[in-house]
């Protein structure tokens, strides 16, 4: 097998390794900050995956170039010079969608934990559930 | 069941060891292909293609950067909507600070004068910084959001610098904010719908969010600009993009520098 093979199937392991940790840190965590934390990487995760995918290492030439012409194409074998070293331009279209959308969820989400710390003044989950045991017992 | 239960719990433990497992057996047994791959996919292949080809003119763009041919011309309509999300979210934000005192106008000193400068210059800098690349978002990697998040970096720079007295006393308050969003989100519907309005007036065929000429019809956006690849509507497209979002993230900024005494409910 060759070297880069290994290492980039080792490196889409890692990400994978590094998503089932966040989401046990979403399911499992009692702070309401860190589930957040814990979905911001699980998103970022998923974002490198896609952007892992898209990379690729050209045949004729040694190293990619980003999917921009660097000058105004002038003959059709421009095209297909430029097409024989670019990398995947659609995992890069798609990542910077879900950035924007992330951090409109991540600004709310951000404002509702603001909200529920000044109420509760916590960010425990299970901060109610005591609340009310508590009142029980006494 | 408590929280404690469910983190000892083996069967969540086993569950996570088998997604693990499996989804790298996936990729180590080539179910995403060989990783890396060699060849472009072949939509990739034909975006790239098609991204600036003068002698292709129903399926191209006029522009130099392929990301935002993706992201304004071939998914447009995603697009418009990823932008409605994120007016959406801002929205709900700023509902959930409808009802605070807001903003109790002290003397806010800020920084020591060597910081204050310093940033004065940066701030200048990295306004010029983010309007070229906001609208070299089609020839260089860039593009409207880029640009409106590093135009929304000054706003920071100003409150941690300054204090967020300064940013009223320049007069511009979060009203005026969500004011610049709104004429910047009609921008981008207005821009996406001037085909259309010129169809229904002249009766030529013509579609929503259209760049440049199909088969069944003529219409197409200025292409260039003197010399200058212009990329249709992305050009604009970016523009608007670029005030939306450094508006939106400036008003997510000066939400959160809200101190904790200002953020308790009205009476």
């Amino acid at each position: 097998m060759d070297m880069l093979v290994i290492a980039f199937t080792t490196t889409a392991i890692a990400l994978i390794v590094n998503i089932v940790i966040a989401t046990y840190g979403i399911f499992t965590d009692r702070s309401l900050l860190k589930k957040v934390i814990s979905l911001l990487i699980f998103s970022d995760t998923l974002s490198v995956f896609a952007i892992l995918i898209g990379f690729r290492i050209p045949k004729v030439v040694s190293s990619p170039s980003p999917p921009i012409h660097l000058d105004i194409p002038g003959t059709v074998k421009d095209i297909e010079e430029f097409l024989t070293r670019t990398v995947d331009p659609i995992p890069q279209a798609f990542i910077i969608t879900a950035i924007v959308i992330n951090l409109a969820i991540f600004s709310f989400l951000a404002g509702l934990l603001l909200q529920y710390y000044k109420h509760f003044e916590s960010l425990d989950v299970h901060v109610l559930e005591e609340e009310e045991v508590v009142d029980e017992v006494y | 069941m408590s929280i404690g239960k469910i983190r000892r719990s083996p069967l969540i433990a086993f569950a996570l060891a088998t997604i693990t497992l499996a989804l790298s057996i996936v990729i180590a047994s080539g179910g995403l292909g060989i990783l890396p791959p060699k060849d472009l996919r072949e939509l990739g292949r034909t975006i790239v293609t098609n991204c600036f080809n003068p002698w292709n003119r129903t399926l191209t763009s006029f522009s130099l950067n392929a990301v935002s041919a993706v992201i304004w011309d071939y998914r447009g309509i995603d697009t418009v909507f990823e932008t409605a999300v994120l007016f959406a979210g801002i929205a709900g934000l700023s509902t959930l600070f409808k009802n605070v005192k807001g903003l109790t106008l002290g003397t806010g000193g800020g920084s020591t004068l060597i910081v204050r400068r310093s940033v004065k210059l940066v701030v200048l800098l990295t306004t010029v910084a983010s309007i070229s690349i906001a609208i070299h978002g089609h020839l260089t990697p860039g593009g409207g959001f880029q640009g409106g998040s590093v135009l929304a970096v000054i706003t920071s720079l100003i409150v941690v610098a300054y204090s967020i007295e300064t940013i009223h006393r320049l007069g511009i308050s979060t009203k005026d904010i969500m004011r610049i969003r709104y004429t910047a989100l009609l921008m981008i519907i207005l821009i996406a719908v001037i085909p259309t309005l010129y169809s229904l007036t002249t009766g030529i065929h013509a579609y929503l969010l259209q760049n440049m000429p199909k088969d069944d019809s003529p219409i197409s956006m200025p292409t260039n600009f003197f010399n200058t690849p212009l990329g249709g509507s992305i050009f604009f497209f970016n523009l608007a993009e670029y005030i939306a979002v450094a508006t939106s993230l400036s008003l997510v900024v000066l939400l959160f520098s809200m101190r904790l005494k200002e953020l308790s409910l009205e009476d």
